[in-house]
C-alpha cells in the first residue's frame, strides 16, 4: 500500500447489502464458510446486527434484518435447557462467549424484558463459572481466560444485576464476586503494563480490551496502570496506520477495536495517528461486494466489517458530515461494544479516565470519570 | 459412530468447542495417544484453535491425574514439551503453545512433587523451588490455571506435603527451571524479535535469581542483570527499530530499581545507579550512530535519565549515602526535554503522547 493515498470512501451501501446478505449466504448447504462458522453464529448474528446498527437507525436494522422477530426468535432457541447459558447455534452446550453475544443481541433488540428470558437462570449459568480466584471459566469444561472475565461482567451488567461488594454467598439475586473478579484481572497485568489470557500470559490486545473493559464496567480502574499500558498500546500503530496486536505482528483492522476502545477507557486516543488509522480501515474495505477484510486487498468477513466499521465510530468518522449527508449514523460504546443508545437506555453504569470530560462527548460523558494515573504500583 | 463422526469434523474445522465437549464425554472409551494424535493433527491445520490445545490440556491432565505411574507422565510431558518445541518453530509468537507449554512445566513440577495439581498454575513449582529455604518467592501465582477443576474443588496444596520432597527432587525442579532459561536463550538467539520469548524470560528471572541465591555456584544478581543488559543491547544494535528488545531492556531498568526489600543487599542503589549510566552511555552511542535517527533509542533516554533524576531525589530525601557522578537536576530534566522534543520531530504518529510528557515535565 502507497503511503499517504487519499482516503477511500466509505461504500456505506455495499455494507448494508454485504451484511443483510450474509445470514442467505452461510445458511445456503453449500456454503464453507457457513459450515466453518456455524459454531459461532450467535457472535455472528452480534457482529453483523451491530455493525449495522451503527450506520442504520434501529426501525431501519429491524426492517432489513427482522431483529425482533426472527433473529429474537433464533437467539432463545439457541438457549441450552441444562445449563441455562446459550450455545453459538441451536442445540449447542451453553457458553460464556455465546451468552454475551445473546444477551448484547437482545440489548440492541430492546427485548431484555422479553418474557421467554431467564434472566436469574443466565445469572446462575455465570455465577456457577466464577472459581474462587475470582476468575471465569467458559464453560463447566474447565477453561480459564480473562475473555471469559470480560464476558460475566459485562453479561451481569447488561442484565441489571452488577452490585459492586456482592458476594458469592448471597443467593438473591444470584451474583458474581466483583471484587475478587477485578482482582483477578489485575492478577494478569505484565511488567509492560498489559494483560494476557490469564496470570503468566503475554500481553494482547485482545486480552487487554478484555482486562480494561472488564475494570471499566466494574470500576476498578485504578488497578492499572494507564500511562504504561496507553504507551504499550500507542506503540500498536505501524507505519501502514494499522494498528497490530503484539510487538511486530502484523497490522490487522480487528485492532482497530480492541485497541481503539482501550485507548477510549484510558483517555488516550489522541496518543495515535487517527487520521492514518481510519485511512488504514478505509482501504481494507472491499470495494465491490461490501464489507471490510483484516487487511488491504483481503477477503471481507463479518468480524473485520464489524471492527472496521466500530473503529471508523471511535475514531469519529461517523460525525454529521462524514459519509452520506442523510444518514442517521450511531456511535458505540468502548466498554459495551453495543450502541450508545442502546446502553444509555439500559441506564449501564462504568468509569472512564480522562483529564475533561466534553460535556458534549455523550459516549462517555454519563461515566463516572477519574483522572490520568491513579493507579496501584506494581511492587517487584 | 460419536468419535469417528466428531474426529472427522475436527480434523476439518478444530474450532467448534461443542464436538469437543463431545469427545470428553466419550472420554471412557478412548485412550490419551488418539486424542493426542487428534489434537495434533489438527493443530497441524489449525495451530491456533482454542478447542483444540484445550482438549489436548484437559485429556494429559485426565489421564495423568488417572495413572499411578510417575515414570509414564514423565514420559507423556517430555514428549509434550518436545511437541511444543515443535510447534514454536513453525511459528515463535504461537501464544496457544506458550501457554501450553507453561502448563506442561506446571505438569512437570506436579508430576516431580507427586502432587495430583495439573491445572498449569506453577504454584506447586514455586513451593518446590523454594522448600527449605529462608526466602519467601516472589510470587505464588507467577502461572495462573488454564483449566479448572469441576466446581466444588478447590485445588491447593498444603505445605507439609511440599517439605516432605527430597532435596534431590528440588534439584530436579531447578533443572526443569534451567532448561525453560535456556530455551527462551535459544528462542532470541534464533531470532531477538520474539517477544513471546522475552515475555516468558521476565516470569522467570526472578525465579532464576532467587533460586540462584542459594546456589553458591551460581552467578549472582549483578552478573545475570548484567549479561541481560547485553543480551539485549546486541539485539538493539542489530535492529535499533525492532521494538521487541526495547520493552525488555524496560523490563531490566525496573528489575535493577532497589525496593524496599533488596535496598541493602545485592540489588543495592550502587549498582542500580552504575546500570543507567552504562545504559545511557551505550545508548548514546547507538543514537549517534543512527545520526539521532532512533526513537526507541531516544524513548529509552528518557526513561533512563528521568530514573535518574527519581534515583537521586529518593537517595537525597533518605540520606542515603552514594555517591553521583552527574548528580545536576536541572540538567537531567532539560535533557529528558530534549528527548521529547526529538521524538515530536522523529515519530509524529505520537507526537501527542510526547506533548502530554513534556507537560507532565514542566509541571514537576
Amino acid at each position: 500500500m502507497e503511503e499517504n493515498q487519499e482516503d477511500p470512501p466509505f461504500f456505506d451501501n455495499l455494507h448494508e447489502s454485504y451484511i443483510t446478505s450474509l445470514a442467505a449466504k452461510l445458511d445456503a448447504p453449500t456454503s464453507y464458510e457457513g459450515a466453518v462458522t456455524e459454531h459461532l453464529r450467535m457472535s455472528g448474528v452480534y457482529w453483523s446486527i451491530t455493525a449495522l446498527s451503527l450506520i442504520r437507525s434501529a426501525d431501519e436494522v429491524d426492517a432489513l434484518m427482522d431483529l425482533t422477530g426472527s433473529i429474537v426468535d433464533w437467539v432463545f432457541k439457541c438457549a441450552d435447557p441444562q445449563t441455562g447459558g446459550f450455545g453459538g447455534n441451536i442445540g449447542h452446550d451453553g457458553h460464556m462467549l455465546y451468552t454475551l453475544s445473546a444477551i448484547q443481541i437482545l440489548a440492541v433488540a430492546d427485548r431484555l424484558s422479553d418474557p421467554r428470558l431467564d434472566k436469574n437462570r443466565v445469572l446462575k449459568f455465570i455465577s456457577s463459572l466464577q472459581q474462587p480466584d475470582g476468575s471465569f471459566c467458559g464453560d463447566a469444561w474447565g477453561e480459564v481466560d480473562t475473555r471469559f472475565s470480560y464476558c460475566a461482567i459485562s453479561c451481569v451488567s447488561l442484565l441489571g444485576a452488577l452490585v459492586p461488594g456482592i458476594s458469592s454467598d448471597d443467593k438473591q439475586p444470584p451474583g458474581i464476586d466483583l471484587d475478587k473478579a477485578v482482582h483477578y484481572v489485575a492478577s494478569c497485568r505484565n511488567f509492560d503494563g498489559g494483560f494476557g489470557c490469564v496470570p503468566g500470559a503475554e500481553s494482547h490486545a485482545g486480552q487487554i480490551f478484555c482486562c480494561v473493559g472488564a475494570l471499566a464496567i466494574a470500576g476498578a480502574l485504578h488497578l492499572l496502570d494507564d500511562d504504561l499500558l496507553s504507551w504499550w498500546l500507542a506503540e500498536r500503530q505501524c507505519d501502514s496506520g494499522g494498528l497490530n496486536g503484539r510487538p511486530e505482528k502484523q497490522a490487522d483492522v480487528c485492532y482497530s477495536w480492541w485497541i481503539l476502545s482501550a485507548l477510549s477507557i484510558l483517555g488516550r486516543v489522541h496518543w495515535i495517528n487517527t487520521k492514518k488509522l481510519q485511512n488504514f480501515i478505509l482501504q481494507c474495505q472491499d470495494d465491490v461486494d461490501g464489507g471490510i477484510a483484516d487487511r488491504p486487498q483481503d477477503m471481507a468477513d463479518v468480524f473485520h466489517t464489524f471492527f472496521g466499521i466500530s473503529g471508523l465510530s471511535l475514531l469519529g468518522y461517523f460525525k454529521a458530515g462524514e459519509g452520506e449527508s442523510d444518514r442517521v449514523y450511531r456511535e458505540i460504546d468502548p466498554l459495551y461494544a453495543l450502541p450508545v443508545d442502546v446502553v444509555q437506555r439500559l441506564n449501564l453504569t462504568g468509569q472512564v479516565i480522562s483529564e475533561t470530560i466534553n460535556p458534549t462527548d455523550e459516549r462517555l460523558g454519563k461515566y463516572d470519570v477519574i483522572s490520568r494515573g491513579g493507579n496501584i504500583n506494581i511492587s517487584k | 459412530t460419536c468419535q469417528k463422526v466428531s474426529h472427522k469434523l475436527l480434523l476439518v474445522n478444530p474450532d467448534p468447542g461443542y464436538i469437543w465437549n463431545v469427545r470428553r464425554e466419550l472420554i471412557p472409551f478412548t485412550e490419551l495417544h488418539t486424542e493426542l494424535q487428534l489434537t495434533a493433527a489438527s493443530l497441524q491445520r489449525n495451530p491456533k484453535a482454542y478447542g483444540a490445545w484445550f482438549h489436548r490440556k484437559w485429556c494429559i491432565r485426565h489421564f495423568c491425574r488417572s495413572n499411578a505411574d510417575s515414570n509414564i507422565t514423565q514420559e507423556v510431558l517430555d514428549k509434550e514439551l518436545q511437541l511444543c518445541t515443535n510447534f514454536l518453530n513453525i511459528d515463535e509468537r504461537n501464544f496457544h503453545c506458550w501457554n501450553f507449554r507453561r502448563f506442561i512445566v506446571g505438569a512437570l513440577a506436579s508430576n516431580l512433587l507427586n502432587i495430583d495439581i495439573l491445572d498449569g498454575s506453577w504454584e506447586v513449582f514455586i513451593k518446590g523451588l523454594f522448600k527449605g529455604s529462608n526466602e519467601k518467592p516472589p510470587t505464588l501465582l507467577l502461572m495462573g490455571p488454564q483449566l479448572t477443576y469441576p466446581s466444588g474443588k478447590v485445588a491447593t496444596v498444603p505445605d507439609e506435603t511440599i517439605e516432605n520432597g527430597s532435596n534431590e527432587t528440588r534439584q530436579l525442579l531447578i533443572a526443569v527451571l534451567r532448561n525453560e532459561w535456556t530455551f527462551t536463550t535459544q528462542k532470541i538467539e534464533q531470532n531477538f524479535s520474539n517477544n513471546s520469548a522475552f515475555h516468558y524470560r521476565s516470569k522467570l528471572l526472578p525465579l532464576i535469581w532467587v533460586v540462584g541465591r542459594n546456589n553458591h555456584d551460581d552467578d549472582n544478581i549483578q552478573d545475570i542483570l548484567t549479561s541481560e543488559f547485553q543480551l539485549v543491547r546486541n539485539a538493539f544494535y542489530t535492529e535499533p527499530d525492532d521494538q521487541t528488545s526495547w520493552w525488555y531492556h524496560r523490563f531490566l531498568l525496573d528489575f535493577c530499581k532497589p525496593s524496599a526489600t533488596t535496598a541493602d543487599s545485592e540489588l543495592s542503589y550502587a549498582f542500580y545507579r552504575d546500570a543507567l549510566q552504562t545504559e545511557r552511555e551505550a545508548i548514546q552511542d547507538l543514537v549517534e550512530t543512527e545520526d539521532g535517527q532512533c526513537k526507541w533509542g531516544w524513548i529509552t533516554l528518557h526513561a533512563i535519565v528521568s530514573r535518574m533524576r527519581e534515583l537521586i531525589l529518593i537517595v537525597n530525601e533518605n540520606c542515603i549515602a552514594i555517591d553521583f557522578q552527574y548528580s545536576n537536576l536541572p540538567l537531567l530534566r532539560q535533557e529528558a526535554e530534549e528527548c521529547l522534543k526529538k521524538l515530536i520531530e522523529i515519530d509524529p504518529d505520537r507526537m501527542c503522547r510526547y506533548q502530554d510528557m513534556l507537560l507532565d515535565l514542566t509541571g514537576q
